[in-house]
């Protein structure tokens, strides 16, 4: 079989492949960047300064890593036209540094947010559920990088860590919609409440696939 | 030692009448049916909103003016406008910036009768450090037995008046300035306060 990164039709196809790939990748984490500054809250209408770039950031911050967790599962997803221009190691190798990235964002995301009004705490109470929904967010995120970073350290056999991670996994992307959806108004209504309901859409169909061809495979 | 014990006793006999009927007039603030609530005018509607955490000593006697006194202590992150994110706006520094100045007090120095069930209280509003004497008239509704609890005694009391905010520097006046939020908030507190005849 010929190597479609050496062949030089197929090179060229795979040149667009890629390009195309890595163009949409960066489209979907722009427009995900641009919510902020394009849709803004009515939190932002009181900013000024400083605090107004500090809390945009913010919010783009938290949608850049949920952006990236969709693309999470795609490096996962096996699709055989990204692992016959890409290879899968080098897209086990993304997969590895885009959660690393995420880890980098939602420590930043919270950071942001929090430094523009000050650093002032909401108090305990129900009505700020989907803020505490992101503090456990957070801290799942956290946990499925760093026990990912140090598996060995921590003796965690292959299997443990596997089903750890994926059990994970499935229940952050599950909050982050819940998460998004629920924390900012700019998702309330029009074009960032369709791009929530279409990206979480793809998670979930992505998911079936993979729980799907994996019962499928045993 | 005689005469001693004689001075003792007349102190102690002073002190006891001195404090009598403040003894006789303590009242406990009922946190369940007693509100603290505002308004404030934001562009042309009228946002509403109450603090539900504070806790205050009422000592008060119609009789005894003089000894009557009124404390209170209003827990500033407890603000509820009803919009969580509005909420987290007014404890930031922008407004309370309730982490450096958790708390807002008032300490009555003088009470007065103005007329029939009105009355007027002098005393110290502390807003983010910043102390300013104020006059604030009140209503006492009087006294009645609980309709609950026979042994108990209840009183009501209500007021409503207005300060400014920027004067107590919640707010720097930008969004005032803006004509976003108005400088003056109307407060109006109402209190049920039950004691032990």
């Amino acid at each position: 079989m010929e190597d479609p990164r050496t062949h030089p039709v197929r090179k060229k196809t795979g040149t667009l492949v890629k390009s195309a790939a890595v163009a949409l990748a960066l489209a979907g984490l722009g427009t995900g960047i641009c919510v902020p500054f394009f849709f803004e809250s009515q939190s932002l209408y009181y900013k000024f300064g400083l605090d107004k770039a500090l809390l945009q950031w913010g919010k783009a911050a938290g949608l850049a890593a949920a952006v990236l967790m969709v693309y999470q599962i795609v490096f996962v997803s096996r699709f055989r036209v990204l692992e016959t221009h890409f290879t899968r190691k080098r897209l086990w190798a993304a997969h590895r540094t885009c959660g690393k990235f995420i880890a980098l964002l939602v420590t930043l995301h919270p950071l942001l947010i929090l430094g523009s009004d000050g650093f002032a705490f909401f108090p305990l109470e129900k009505r700020y559920w989907p803020e505490f929904t992101g503090i456990l967010l957070w801290v799942l995120i956290l946990g499925i990088v760093g026990v990912s970073v140090f598996q060995s350290k921590l003796t965690l056999s292959y299997r443990t860590w596997q089903a750890l991670h994926r059990a994970g996994v499935l229940v952050a992307v599950c909050l982050v919609f819940i998460h998004a959806g629920f924390v900012s108004e700019s998702f309330v209504s029009g074009f960032p409440r369709a791009g929530l309901f279409l990206a979480a859409f793809m998670a979930g169909v992505l998911f079936i696939r993979i729980y799907t061809k994996r019962l499928l495979n045993k | 030692m005689k005469r001693f014990t004689i001075t003792g006793f007349l102190i102690l006999i002073l002190s006891i009448t001195a404090w009598a009927p403040a003894w006789g007039n303590d009242w406990t603030i009922d946190a369940n049916h007693s509100t603290i609530q505002f308004r404030i005018k934001h562009i042309f509607s009228t946002v509403f909103g109450y603090f539900p955490d504070f806790d205050g000593t009422i000592h008060f006697d119609p009789e005894h003016l003089d000894q009557s006194k009124f404390d209170f202590t209003v827990q500033v992150k407890t603000i509820n406008t009803a919009n969580a994110k509005r909420d987290t706006h007014l404890r930031s520094n922008d407004f309370f910036a309730a982490d450096k100045y958790p708390v807002m007090t008032f300490t009555s120095s003088k009470i007065i009768h103005k007329q029939d069930n009105t009355y007027e209280v002098s005393g110290t509003m502390t807003i983010k450090d910043t102390a300013k004497d104020m006059n604030i008239p009140f209503v006492f509704h009087g006294t009645a037995p609980s309709p609950f609890d026979k042994k108990q005694i209840v009183a009501g009391f209500d007021t409503a008046f207005s300060l400014d905010r920027l004067a107590f520097g919640v707010g720097d006046g930008k969004f005032f300035n803006m004509g976003v939020v108005g400088d003056m908030v109307d407060i109006t507190i109402s209190v049920e306060a039950l004691r032990t005849p």
